[in-house]
Formats: structure tokens, C-alpha cells, sequence
């Protein structure tokens, strides 16, 4: 089907990749996919992908520096992006706050692990 | 003081008997001798405080045995009896140190009179010997004491400083200042604040004294000097109850400090090391959720197979850790026993062949021309080897060759596991014995390990008194040399192997 919105995913965990790949094929997406942030920029620039869920806990680049690269250029500003966050990743490492996920530019955030519907749900609201 | 003992020496039954009776009921324990010879006998086998002497008995007389006694046993006191016709006798014997006479016949009082005042005599002496004991020891002890006070002082690792109720220092040990990093001189006789330029340290030393109460307090590095330390300070009171001073004793605890920084990393990063693989699990089996019906029955084979593949790595992750930690706890014991290298690699080589296989990998071994043997724990070894080379399988890319070569030198024998691999860089190769240390990047992402296996690896192989090298370049591929003494089998035992072959 040609008219299948594009979904790029943004994870350094392949084998997390393939269980949200699966879940997000399943809602009826096309995805592609990335394993770390600059990876991901790669892809949008390639092809142009219709919502980003990235991860934020990457090596190379970050899902917050990839988010923000993402949102200073016009050209993929509108994309939305559903940031992933371990909830641990925030208590075990200072890096991550619940402040810096509200100060990114990303349209939402969903803590990890992922449950299917609600991040279905999230991509149908942002794809609208 | 014991009971006084009393010898009684006279040819006279009626006499000894009679003077028996007269100091009966005190505590004096009495025997007696019916002769000098028999007298002297008795005085050198059992001893005796007072001698009661008859001057004129057959034999060896009184005077003999006086004079005996008073070479001999000086500190026998003597009491001469002697008829009154024969006084002067009793004159010259106390001449020749005898401490008193009775002349017979004598009333049963003026014995006793004469004894008692011996006892007395003797009493004094041995007091006026203990207390003179006791001064001498005491001193030895006080002069001690001070000496063993300040050598304790002077090694103390830790640093004490003394002050008096003002805060001024009065008393230091060498320590205070390598410790406290004291650039003061003299430190003596100068206020506190002057040496130790942190508010905090005076504070507590005040607190002390004002408050009457021990005070402990923790001081980051840079605070008082490079170091983590940990002071007491307690106030001195004087027997009347009154604060003198404060004795601080600071104790260097960066060690500590360090060590438990270490600790809390370690946990830190365990717990991250488990939870990633977890986390992933968790997210395959909400994926599992969705209907594996049609296009999505393959994504779902796939992450069934992946689920297991990681769990099992977890579990391996685990039983990794316990290892390690054994074996740097060094409760680990290993079983030695002469292995033939061979037959290890052999056992190996069988292991990873279907691996090489499915990967299209050229597994080329090149033994040495010679039986060798190594004294070592056959399942540590193992595993260290099979841990090397099924890295060097991993970490080829498919149609990638591996080289796993063996040779002798010098005592000891050289394992080398040369892959056509992707190498590791020169960022990373310092680390790669690190614990849960794992190359990232591109190449490795697919590529599932605990980033123990090499710490495992460089334990055991120490552990045996081996080492491990490794040279890498990326692309290109990379070696890792294991080198172990080689064991010495006896003649005798590796004939009796061939003959057995």
C-alpha cells in the first residue's frame, strides 16, 4: 500500500528496534529504521519519514541532540517526534530529567518499555 | 606473709617440747631438731624464719651452727638458749648475730615474749622489702609507661592534635602534620585556626570543649588537605570535672572513600548491565501481544528466538559476574593437574567447528611439532580458551579465517588466536579487559556479550601465572596471545603416557 504513513525508528538496541518495528508494522505503518542518532538523521534526510520515535539513551548522538538538530531545521521541524525514555535511565543517571524531557522540543514522550496500544495510540494522535 | 615458720634445735626433748608448747596456738608452724647436724639438715631442706638454738649440745654446737646460719641463711633470726652459768656465752653469740637469748630455765610468757618480738623484726623487714618492691616497680612502670606513650604517639597513623580549653595547640604528633598538610612551624604554642585554615575544623574543636562532648566530623578533600578525613574531637577533663583542652584525632579515610566510590559503580553499572537486556526482553514480549497472524508470523519467529538468545545471555552474564567475583575474591581453588595443550584445543576446536561452519570461516590449527603440557585447573582453562576463540568466531565477519597456532619457548608455551576480524581500535584496546567494557559501534551492534569474558579470561590466566597480549588493528584483525610456564612432567610419567597412546 502506497499510502502507508512512514514511521522512523530510533533505537541502539536492535532487538528493541525489532519488537517496536513489529508493534508499529502491526498498527499499519511502514517503518524504517536506525540504530543511533546520527543514523537517524541520516534516514530523514534520505527519505522524509511522516513521525520519528527516538530513542534517548544512544551512543554517537543522543536522542535529545538528534531531537533538537531535528527541530532547527525548517525542513524537519514539522516532523513530530515521540521521544523513548527508560524510567530507570532517569533515576540512575543525572543526565536525564524529567525537566529535560519537557524542555526538548519533542511533541511527547512515552517511558520504556513501550506497551503497544498506547504507542499506537500516540502515533494515530500526532499523524492527525 | 606467709605463716613464720619456726626450727627448734636442742638435745633436750624436755626443752623442745616445753618451747613447742609455749608457742602453741599462734600461727607459727614449728619443727624441731634433736641435733646441730640434724638442725642444719632440716634448715637446708625446709628452711625456717627463727631458730630456736641451744648453745651446748654433743656434736656440732650452737655456736657452729650459728655461725653456719649466718654464712648460710643471713636472714634467719636466731635465738640462743642458754643456762644462766653460761650468760656470757650468750653474749659473744649475739656478738656473732644472734637476734636474742633465753636463759633456762624460762617461763612459757618470756618465750613467747622473745619470739614475738623476732616475728615483729621480721614482719617489718619483709614489709619494708615489699614496699621498697613496689617503689621500684612502680617507677619501672611510670618510666615505661611515658616511653610507650610516645613511641604509640609518634607511629600513630593518625593525626592527633591536643589543644587547651583556649584552642591553642600544646601537643601534636608527626603525623598532624603530613596528614593535615601543616605548613605552620612551630605548630606548638599557636592557636588552631593558625594551622588549620578551615573554619569547620575549629568549630568542631570549640564545639568540643564548649559543649563538653566528642564531636566527629568528615572533611572532603581540599577542605583541610588533598585528603578524605575523619576527626574525633573530644574535651579532657581534669579529675576534678573541669575541661582542660581537647584531644582531635583525624583519620585519613580516602581509601575508604574510594573504595566504596568504586563499589557504588560497580552496582551501578551491574544493575545497568542487567537492565538493558531486560528491558529488551520486556518490549519483545509486549510486542508478542500483537497478533502473529500472516506478514507479522515471521517478525514474531524472530523475536522468539531472540527473547531466548537474550535471556540466555543474561543468565551467562550472570553466571559471568559470580565467576569474576569469585575468582577476585580468591576464593576460587583451583585443581592443578598437567594437561596436554593439545587435547584442550582439540575439545575446542570441535566446540566451535559448527559455528565456523555456518559462518563460512577458514579455521586453520597449527600445533606445535611437540607434546606440551601445562600445569592448570582443566575447566578454568577451558573456558578461557574457548571464551578467546569463540570471540575471534563473533567478531569475523562470515567468510573471515581464524588462525589458532601453538608454540614452545623458553619454558613456557604460547597460544596465539589470530582472526581476520574487525579489529578493535586504539581508543578501545587499553579497555577490552575492562569489566562489562564492549566495543560500540556499527560492526558489534548484532554482536550479543556480557563484556566479562575477557576479565574472566585475564583472571584465569593470571591466576595460573600466565599472561595475555593482544595486538588488533581494525579490519584488519585481531591476536591474542596467551603464554604459560610449562609444566615439568617427569620422564617416567610421559612414558607411561606414550605407551598408553
Amino acid at each position: 500500500m502506497a499510502d502507508k504513513k512512514k514511521v522512523l525508528l530510533v533505537d541502539d538496541d536492535p532487538d528493541f528496534v525489532e519488537a517496536i518495528k513489529v508493534i508499529v508494522e502491526n498498527g499499519g505503518y511502514a517503518v524504517r529504521v536506525a540504530y543511533d542518532g546520527a543514523e537517524g538523521l541520516e534516514a530523514v534526510a534520505e527519505e522524509k519519514p511522516d513521525l520519528i520515535v527516538l530513542d534517548v539513551m544512544m551512543p554517537v548522538m543522543n536522542g535529545h541532540e538528534a531531537c533538537a538538530k531535528l527541530k532547527a531545521d525548517p525542513q524537519t521541524a514539522k516532523i513530530p517526534i515521540i521521544l523513548l525514555t527508560a524510567v530507570a535511565d532517569r533515576v540512575t543517571t543525572s543526565t536525564y530529567t524529567h525537566r529535560d524531557m519537557l524542555e526538548s522540543q519533542a511533541e511527547d514522550y512515552m517511558p520504556k518499555p513501550v506497551e503497544p496500544m498506547e504507542l499506537l495510540n500516540l502515533i494515530k494522535h500526532w499523524l492527525k | 606473709m606467709d605463716a613464720i615458720r619456726i626450727l627448734i634445735v636442742d638435745d633436750e626433748k624436755v626443752i623442745r617440747d616445753g618451747v613447742e608448747r609455749a608457742l602453741a596456738g599462734k600461727d607459727y608452724v614449728i619443727t624441731k631438731a634433736e641435733s646441730g647436724e640434724r638442725g642444719i639438715e632440716m634448715i637446708r631442706t625446709a628452711g625456717c624464719d627463727i631458730l630456736l638454738l641451744d648453745l651446748m649440745m654433743p656434736g656440732i654446737d650452737g655456736f657452729a651452727v650459728l655461725s653456719w646460719v649466718k654464712e648460710n641463711q643471713p636472714e634467719i633470726e636466731v635465738i640462743v638458749i642458754t643456762g644462766f652459768a653460761t650468760v656470757s656465752k650468750a653474749v659473744s653469740a649475739m656478738k656473732q648475730g644472734a637476734f636474742d637469748f633465753v636463759g633456762k630455765p624460762f617461763t612459757p610468757d618470756y618465750i613467747r615474749i622473745v619470739v614475738g618480738k623476732a616475728v615483729g623484726k621480721l614482719r617489718l623487714q619483709a614489709e619494708a622489702e615489699q614496699l621498697r618492691e613496689e617503689r621500684t616497680l612502680s617507677l619501672a612502670a611510670i618510666n615505661q609507661e611515658q616511653s610507650r606513650l610516645k613511641t604509640v604517639f609518634g607511629c600513630m597513623v593518625e593525626a592527633v592534635i591536643i589543644t587547651d580549653r583556649e584552642g591553642v595547640v600544646v601537643h601534636h604528633n608527626p603525623a598532624a602534620i603530613n596528614i593535615l598538610e601543616i605548613q605552620t612551624d612551630p605548630v606548638v604554642g599557636k592557636p588552631l585556626a593558625a594551622s588549620i585554615r578551615d573554619e569547620t575544623a575549629v568549630e568542631m574543636v570549640f564545639e568540643a570543649i564548649d559543649g563538653s562532648q566528642v564531636v566527629t566530623r568528615e572533611f572532603a578533600p581540599g577542605s583541610i588537605s588533598r585528603r578524605y578525613l575523619r576527626a574525633h574531637c573530644s574535651p579532657v577533663r581534669s579529675s576534678g570535672g573541669g575541661i582542660l583542652g581537647s584531644v582531635t584525632v583525624f583519620e585519613d579515610i580516602s581509601t575508604h572513600k574510594e573504595i566504596d566510590r568504586m563499589k557504588s559503580d560497580f552496582v551501578a553499572m551491574v544493575a545497568h548491565e542487567l537492565k538493558a537486556p531486560l528491558a529488551s526482553i520486556e518490549q519483545m514480549i509486549y510486542a508478542l501481544q500483537v497478533d502473529c497472524k500472516y506478514e507479522a508470523l515471521h517478525s514474531c519467529n524472530a523475536l522468539h528466538k531472540r527473547m531466548i538468545v537474550r535471556t540466555r545471555d543474561l543468565l551467562q552474564l550472570i553466571e559471568n559476574l559470580l565467576n569474576l567475583s569469585k575468582l577476585e575474591s580468591g576464593t576460587v581453588i583451583f585443581r592443578l593437574e598437567p594437561v596436554q595443550g593439545h587435547e584442550i584445543l582439540a575439545d575446542i576446536i570441535d566446540i566451535v567447528t559448527p559455528q565456523v561452519q555456518s559462518k563460512g570461516l577458514k579455521l586453520e590449527y597449527k600445533p606445535c611439532p611437540h607434546d606440551w603440557w601445562i600445569n592448570v585447573d582443566y575447566d578454568h582453562l577451558r573456558t578461557a580458551f574457548l571464551n578467546i576463540i569463540s570471540n575471534a568466531v563473533k567478531y569475523t565477519p562470515e567468510g573471515g579465517r581464524i588462525e589458532i597456532a601453538t608454540s614452545l619457548a623458553g619454558g613456557q608455551a604460547c597460544l596465539v588466536v589470530r582472526d581476520s576480524g574487525i579489529g578493535i581500535g586504539k581508543d578501545d584496546l587499553p579497555h577490552i579487559f575492562d569489566r562489562f567494557f564492549r566495543v560500540k559501534g556499527k560492526a558489534t551492534r548484532h554482536i550479543t556479550g556480557s563484556g566479562l569474558g575477557l576479565a574472566l579470561v585475564k583472571s584465569v590466566v593470571e591466576a595460573h601465572n600466565g599472561y595475555i597480549d593482544v595486538q588488533s588493528e581494525p579490519g584488519v584483525g585481531t591476536a591474542f596471545s596467551l603464554h604459560f610456564p610449562l609444566a615439568e612432567v617427569d620422564a617416567a610419567a610421559m612414558e607411561k603416557m606414550a605407551a598408553v597412546e
